[in-house]
């Protein structure tokens, strides 16, 4: 019979895990948002992640002079 | 689900210009395109944005889908957002600092495709400054971590802009976060009612378990362990209302449960305690599920919407005022005084009711009064806040401060500083109240009559038995499955609810109070009709003459004229602003605009009108309404087979053709109210015991959409500002709203129907109950069979009177 009180051990342990997960899921926002985590997985980034390669002129400079040309 | 789905992502990748149609915006092309790299662009700004976008390695953006932006760029004045390198508005958005990075979160309205969630997750290689950007598609907001020493936070509004998704700021942003700890007691509940269910098997298959009675005292501990989670975590809110409540002398449904809670508990306890059983621990904890489950399905949360806007939350956070000559200075709106000049731009709102000094206003009141025919203002002229002007600067002069101008000072009246009562604890306390004294009484009769026998162990055993199978457990789970039900079949319908109550309270209406324009009439249409002289060959030369102009008024009437005749020649023209137009065509000089312009005596009729005149003789006059809603008459005569119908307007004529058509002699309409009047108004109508439900679009009704017991705000588009109300309607469903308000009432007759039925069970479970042998066994069987009939019950019958009631 003492397997019984092991298995019945094990069995909460893993339960708690479980329940544990789920209050990470919930304490970091996961139930929240459910739409765009969704629609995000669907937009693969395959193309290189590099930057262009003038970043050397601030990003910033060149906003202001594109809306001043309008 | 959400009608955002319709536009996720679409398989077709092209990278090709199609003819005729802007690459960025997808709107066709009305004058020369302007071409880049064989890409044709509506506008300066649509290019501009993919200029940009090229240059940042983001041209995958047109790849995802094609031409994912829905609006062209519109160009936009180049310091809108200098009021965001105010410290005292940074710190108004600003959600927290941490070292060299800041938060902030924007609401971006023309968030729509999944490219977008792309594109501003993506900001980071637009600008360095911009450490990461999160999107939360539902709720159309982003977050953004920045950098403060690299870019500013007006920066990052400028970049934003830029890319064509314009955010909208708003100081007074009210919190919607849901109930986390809901969700945790949620799950805490259903964790220990699995475990204790597991650990009560052998029990519910009589197994023997007495060939180890260690076994069966570490099944008992764990089930007691198990258990204290449950009652004090999971079942806290019930417990803690219940006190509440019985604190404030009043008995409420929390009450009975918090009892039977209890009750369950203490007297499991000692079950376990001496052997004497298994207890009630697995029933217990399926009730505090169950009855959590009901209270998760009753929230609902509508991400994009917002039901708590005031005033402020429309009005700019900061405005321009001119000091001196040409000195001008930005300053958060709350420092401003009377006397103080303000330049108000294109597209910007005017803070406080002032006199207009100079320039030309065409000022826009649809949001406050629904109107959106644009109202004129020459110098002189004294302007109301609220409105949006649409075309070059003004400068204002202040004669009222901003919280006590004729709109603004609604919200000082005392309507404004209480909450509204829920309508429904009425009946609900009152059957709590009866159905808790009957139980106890019960309880304490049962107990007597074993004690009388000499029974004492029995009797304490049918008192407990009592309270425990008496819990309403059901009668708890109706009414927050029958409304959370109904709450998603409006939604559906696009009426979004705040919350149950104010279902309840839409079932229990009396009297209907309806605001005119914006909320009778279609909001951004114009109906034009014309009164005069027969119009034969002048139709074509008034055509030509409004054609010239670029006044709304203007390009409505050219089109409502017809196409006119491009070979006429005009000799001379000329536009008079805020008065109107001559010119002389094909020989024949013509005048159009308003009266005192065009016949020298000021106007007595009502609504926009514009008259005409050709060689010197009055043609007639052109007039301007917004037509009413498709579908009104039936609309008002569903209504009125239910409620008393009333109408309250802000507008001046009372000879407002059209709108009699739809009234009664006995219904009042009343005109010329002002904000305040409508609230005051519904407030009479309360005296005298009825119950309103107000339905109104623009700021000018805030009063009585508060004042109101049911407050709907209706509107043309759901992301669009609306004044504070319990529910907000689009006018699209506006048909439907008789439907949705005898919606209503089947859902509180199915309520009434449950609460007959859960009691059924409970008077099945009381007849065990007092003969003091009731098994734990028959509570945990009776109890989840009670709660799922009810729960089938209650969401099967609301799904067909919506399916009766033609809601989808």
């Amino acid at each position: 019979m003492s397997v019984m009180i092991l298995l019945i051990v094990f069995s909460m342990l893993t339960a708690g895990v479980f329940l544990l997960a789920f209050f990470w899921a919930a304490q970091t926002g996961q139930f929240e948002d459910s739409i765009t985590p969704s629609l995000r997985m669907l937009i693969d980034d395959s193309e290189p992640e590099s930057l262009p390669a003038d970043t050397s002129i601030s990003p910033l400079t060149k906003t202001e002079n594109a809306t001043g040309k309008i | 689900m959400n009608p955002l789905w319709s536009n996720t992502i679409s398989p077709s990748v092209e990278n090709t210009s199609k003819v005729g149609v802007c690459y960025h915006c997808g709107q066709p092309i009305q004058t020369i395109p302007i071409t880049q790299d064989q890409r044709s662009f509506c506008c300066v700004g649509c290019e501009t944005v993919y200029q940009l976008l090229k240059d940042h390695n983001l041209c995958k953006y047109y790849t995802l889908q094609e031409t994912p932006n829905r609006k062209a760029v519109k160009p936009l004045p180049k310091d809108q957002f200098a009021y965001l390198d105010l410290p005292e508005i940074q710190d108004q958005l600003i959600l927290f600092k941490e070292g060299k990075t800041s938060l902030v979160s924007f609401f971006l309205p023309d968030i729509h495709c999944s490219s977008c969630i792309w594109l501003l997750e993506h900001l980071y290689r637009v600008n360095t400054g911009i450490r990461r950007s999160v999107v939360n598609f539902s709720s159309k907001e982003i977050q953004i971590w920045f950098s403060p020493q690299e870019i500013s936070l007006r920066g990052v509004a400028e970049t934003l802009t830029a890319l064509g998704y314009e955010p909208i700021i708003q100081g007074h942003s009210d919190s919607k976060t849901n109930d986390h700890n809901l969700l945790l007691r949620l799950g805490v509940a259903g964790f220990c009612f699995g475990n204790i269910m597991l650990l009560s098997f052998p029990e519910y298959l009589s197994l023997d378990a007495s060939n180890s009675h260690q076994l069966e005292i570490i099944f008992s501990g764990l089930i007691v362990l198990l258990s204290i989670p449950v009652l004090f975590f999971s079942g806290w809110p019930y417990l803690f209302s219940a006190w509440k409540a019985l604190r404030r002398g009043t008995i409420t449904l929390e009450v009975p449960l918090a009892l039977g809670m209890g009750v369950m508990f203490i007297r499991s306890l000692w079950d376990l305690g001496i052997g004497a059983g298994p207890g009630f621990m697995d029933t217990l904890a399926g009730l505090v599920f169950f009855l959590l489950i009901g209270r998760w399905f009753q929230q609902k949360v509508y991400a994009h919407l917002s039901f708590d806007r005031n005033y402020k939350s429309y009005f700019p956070l900061a405005v321009t005022k001119v000091i001196e000559n040409e000195v001008e200075e930005i300053v958060p709106l709350s420092h401003l005084r009377i006397g103080d000049k303000v330049k108000i731009r294109n597209q910007e709102i005017i803070p406080a009711d002032s006199l207009l000094i100079t320039g030309q206003g065409q000022i826009d009141y649809s949001f406050v009064t629904g109107e959106s025919i644009l109202q004129e203002g020459n110098p002189g002229d004294f302007l109301y806040a609220g409105g949006r002007q649409t075309g070059g600067i003004l400068t204002v002069q202040l004669v009222k401060p901003v919280s006590e101008s004729y709109l603004t000072k609604l919200w000082n009246h005392e309507t404004f500083h209480k909450t509204k009562e829920v309508a429904f604890s009425g009946f609900s306390a009152k059957v709590s109240h009866w159905f808790t004294i009957a139980i106890i009484g019960v309880a304490v009769s049962a107990s007597a009559w074993w004690l009388f026998e000499g029974e004492s162990r029995r009797a304490l055993e049918a008192f407990t038995a009592v309270l425990i199978i008496a819990c309403p457990c059901a009668l708890a789970l109706s009414s927050p499955f029958a409304l959370g039900n109904a709450l998603r079949y409006l939604e559906r319908n696009r009426l979004y609810v705040k919350n149950t109550a104010t279902v309840e309270a839409m079932a229990s209406l009396s009297s209907i109070v309806l605001d005119k324009t914006g909320t009778l009439t279609e909001k951004h249409q114009a109906e034009v009709s014309y009164e005069g002289i027969r119009l034969g060959s002048e139709a074509s030369l008034f055509s030509e003459l409004f054609k010239q102009s670029v006044h709304p008024l203007s390009r409505i009437l050219a089109q409502w004229l017809g196409s006119g005749d491009p070979t006429v020649v005009f000799s001379s023209f000329q536009e008079f602003p805020g008065k109107g137009l001559t010119g002389v065509i094909n020989g024949i000089s013509c005048r159009a605009g308003s009266s005192l312009f065009v016949r020298g005596i000021p106007e007595t009729g009502t609504g926009t009108r514009v008259w005409l005149m050709a060689e010197g003789q009055i043609l007639g006059c052109l007039k301007i309404q917004q037509p009413y809603r498709k579908g009104l008459g039936s609309v008002i005569q569903a209504l009125r087979s239910k409620y008393k119908l009333n109408l309250v307007s802000g507008d001046v004529s009372e000879g407002q053709e059209g709108i009699s058509d739809f009234f009664e002699i006995n219904e009042p309409v009343r005109f010329s109210q002002s904000p305040e009047d409508k609230l005051l108004f519904i407030q009479k109508l309360q005296k005298k015991g009825n119950k309103v439900l107000m339905l109104g679009d623009g700021l000018n009704d805030a009063g009585a959409l508060k004042q109101s017991e049911v407050g709907i705000a209706l509107t043309e588009d759901s992301t669009a500002f609306t004044p504070a109300s319990d529910a907000i309607l689009e006018a699209s469903a506006f048909q439907q709203l008789p439907q949705m308000l005898k919606f209503c009432r089947n859902t509180l007759q199915t309520i009434y129907f449950s609460f007959g039925l859960s009691l059924a069970y409970n008077i099945t479970g009381l007849y065990f109950a007092i003969q003091g042998n009731m098994s734990p066994l028959f509570a945990a069987v009776l109890m989840p069979i009670s709660s799922i009939t009810i729960i089938a019950f209650t969401t099967g019958m609301t799904r067909w009177h919506a399916g009766r009631g033609g809601l989808r």
